[in-house]
């Protein structure tokens, strides 16, 4: 199971955050600020970290620069959660070394999508060194699913929401939604964070 | 003009030398009838020469209208040394006669000449003089109008007399009585504001010793009494060998013009500020719209993707979130408008007959409700509150801004307290917290619109709570005072004056 550190400061999407990544089968961990947030990291380290900039204690740049100059942590994919909206901050923080951003307002299925997205590319990272211990899943993939299916798999690894998809693929958002319940089922994927792992498996074949 | 005058004269002599050489060759006119004819190629050559001269005299200077006195070429009068050619004339003695009659017509004919030139000279200088004067005439004319139309003073500092002109526009610049004025630096001296005094004569010394153009300006008192600010322009001028003998200058007052450029740049100095005020502002909203709005969106969702596998008490926590959020939203609606309405004075104060204690603790609930559920929150509204005449919607804005500010800044753990009492027409509220307080140089400043104090940090908020507060209670006539001490709490004390419906 990944689990995944949310740092931020507001309670309420805070709390809101949390309960879509459970709900997602992720293992959520969280902290309000930068600094309980570093403890955490240290205490145990996350499969990804989202993380506010605006925060009392210790922003969310001053906390990046902390990780990237410790050096043991600078893998864990990195999102930033943003209310400004700025470009310039935005691009800090990309230069600094964050591996994505999200701008509030968010929905849930744009939260996933960046969570998924990063999440794949560390999974693909981790596979890719075993490909062979795979076949069984392979097999399943050749034999249960669809071209079309593998088609919106892969996307759905790359990070892309159910409407990037659907402008992808040239078919509506209704499809790509059926599409995405059959995989889950097909696949036994209870949710988003299995089905990151699948799609991860999917990009090795 | 003298220029001009000497040159008729110098014509004169011309004339003269001319006429003289004419009467020794007419002298000498017998031996010359005599014995001319075979020597003719000596006067012959004469005659040429003469005629270059005329010639010479013809192109170079009637020809064109000489400008100046300087234009004007110089005259070598003719010489001929008659002892030293004469021998030579008796040697060519038997050279033809008849020459000697085309010789004298030569003769006659070049002394008509000569005096007609000399005429025509005389009256080309005369005309050039006149012209000369003229146009000095004309150009100080034209120096005059045009000092006087741009308001400029003309003044001659002469370095080795010392003394000192104005010209009339000067002494109206300065405010001065042309009866007191003493002709010496000092007269200008005495004018200068002292602070300013240094400048302009370290500006006037560098113009006499380095040639600099001298640009500056200063201060004066004015015979009136009045201050003007005065520029300065001049140039020093130097004799033969380079010594500064004279500064002149003019002088102007440009004391409007200064205060124009100052008001001017005021104008646009607080047009910028708020313009850069109003930005920030627009940034701050749309930055305060993003975090209902995140709640709203995700909660929403929730309830979409999840609704059917959450608890009974998890989807009314969210639903709960739905309506914060919706309520934070309308609140900064409300803030932004009352704002501006009350910023524009076009609110009516319309009270009416409340009860004090049942609005006071539905504010309370509803502002907890947003900003603090995790907070310690004491509200002790006394009995004797009773009802008063009082305007709902202004009396909300500066409780419910109060209270959101006391749990904005208060550590989640800290406590909020909201205490109200009634003093027969005076209505006392008492607004505390445990918050990270207001900075003892912020306190003066944290009523006016969009100022936030420097210890807020990253917390929420428009920078507008309590102008409105103070707007709203100016209204009602109420005073608000506070007392705060870093990291301890803050506390608003309000008072409003009311009466009851019985005394309306």
């Amino acid at each position: 199971m990944y689990s995944i550190l949310i740092i931020e400061d507001d309670p309420f999407i805070r709390g809101n955050m949390e309960l879509i990544l459970q709900m997602e089968g992720f293992d959520v961990h969280t902290a309000c600020d930068g600094r309980s947030g570093l403890a955490s990291i240290h205490d145990k380290r996350p499969d990804l970290i989202l993380c506010d900039i605006l925060m009392p204690e210790m922003n969310g740049h001053t906390l990046l620069d902390i990780l990237n100059n410790e050096g043991t942590h600078t893998d864990i994919p990195f999102i930033f959660v943003t209310a400004m909206g700025e470009r310039a901050d935005v691009r800090r923080g990309m230069s600094a070394g964050a591996d994505d951003y999200l701008t509030k307002p968010f929905s849930a299925d744009e939260l996933l999508a960046a969570v998924i997205g990063r999440l794949y590319r560390l999974e693909t990272i981790r596979l890719h060194s075993a490909k062979s211990a795979f076949q069984k899943e392979h097999s399943v993939l050749r034999q249960q699913i669809s071209a079309r299916e593998r088609e919106v798999l892969k996307l759905v690894g790359q990070g892309a929401t159910s409407k990037e998809i659907a402008e992808r693929l040239g078919i509506s958002i209704r499809t790509v939604e059926v599409h995405r319940s059959n995989l889950m089922k097909k696949l036994n994927a209870a949710n988003a964070a299995t089905l990151a792992r699948w799609a991860g498996i999917a990009e090795l074949m | 003009m003298e220029h001009a005058t000497d040159r008729p004269r110098q014509a004169d002599q011309l004339l003269v030398q001319w006429l003289a050489l004419t009467l020794a060759l007419l002298a000498l006119g017998g031996i010359i009838v005599y014995s001319m004819y075979k020597s003719h190629g000596h006067l012959e050559k004469l005659e040429q020469e003469r005629l270059a001269i005329q010639a010479k005299v013809t192109d170079e200077n009637l020809s064109r209208q000489p400008e100046s006195a300087a234009d004007l070429p110089e005259y070598n009068p003719l010489v001929v040394d008659v002892s030293r050619d004469l021998p030579a004339l008796y040697s060519e003695w038997h050279r033809e006669s008849f020459i000697v009659f085309g010789m004298f017509g030569a003769l006659a004919f070049s002394l008509t000449l000569g005096l007609y030139l000399c005429q025509r000279q005389q009256h080309a200088f005369h005309q050039l003089a006149i012209r000369y004067n003229a146009k000095l005439l004309h150009n100080a004319d034209r120096l005059k109008l045009a000092t006087e139309a741009a308001g400029f003073g003309v003044w001659d500092y002469d370095l080795e007399s010392g003394r000192l002109t104005w010209d009339d526009s000067m002494f109206s610049i300065f405010g001065q009585d042309q009866a007191n004025f003493s002709s010496t630096y000092d007269d200008w001296r005495n004018t200068v504001l002292p602070e300013d005094l240094a400048g302009a004569e370290a500006a006037l010394q560098a113009t006499i010793l380095c040639g600099e153009l001298f640009n500056t300006s200063f201060r004066i008192r004015r015979g009136d009494g009045e201050v003007r600010i005065i520029r300065g322009v001049g140039r020093v001028h130097c004799n033969e060998t380079g010594r500064p003998v004279r500064v002149i200058g003019i002088n102007e007052d440009i004391t409007e013009r200064q205060q124009e450029a100052e008001e001017l740049r005021k104008a646009k100095e607080s047009a910028v500020a708020a313009n850069t005020a109003k930005s920030r502002f627009l940034a701050t909203v749309g930055h305060e719209f993003r975090t209902p709005l995140s709640l709203l969106i995700s909660s929403t969702d929730i309830l979409d993707r999840y609704g059917d596998r959450l608890t009974a008490e998890k989807r009314t926590e969210q639903n709960a979130h739905i309506r914060s959020a919706a309520r934070q939203m309308s609140s900064l609606i409300d803030s932004v408008l009352s704002f501006n309405r009350l910023e524009m004075g076009r609110y009516q104060n319309c009270p009416l007959l409340l009860d004090v204690g049942r609005l006071c603790r539905a504010i309370a609930e509803e502002v907890k409700t947003v900003w603090g559920p995790e907070h310690k929150f004491h509200v002790v509204i006394d009995a004797d509150c009773g009802t008063a005449m009082l305007d709902e919607i202004l009396f909300r804005r500066v409780l419910e801004n109060l209270l959101t500010n006391a749990f904005r800044y208060t550590p989640l753990a800290g406590t909020v307290t909201l205490n109200a009492n009634r003093e027969s027409n005076r209505l006392l509220m008492v607004i505390m917290d445990t918050g990270i307080g207001i900075p003892d140089e912020d306190q003066q400043l944290i009523f006016g619109e969009f100022y936030r104090g420097r210890n807020v940090e990253t917390r929420r908020g428009l920078g507008l709570g309590l102008s409105i507060v103070r707007e709203a209670l100016s209204q009602m006539e109420g005073t608000i005072t506070l007392t705060s001490r870093i990291n301890e709490g803050t506390t608003m004390r309000v008072e409003i004056p009311v009466i009851d419906a019985a005394q309306s």
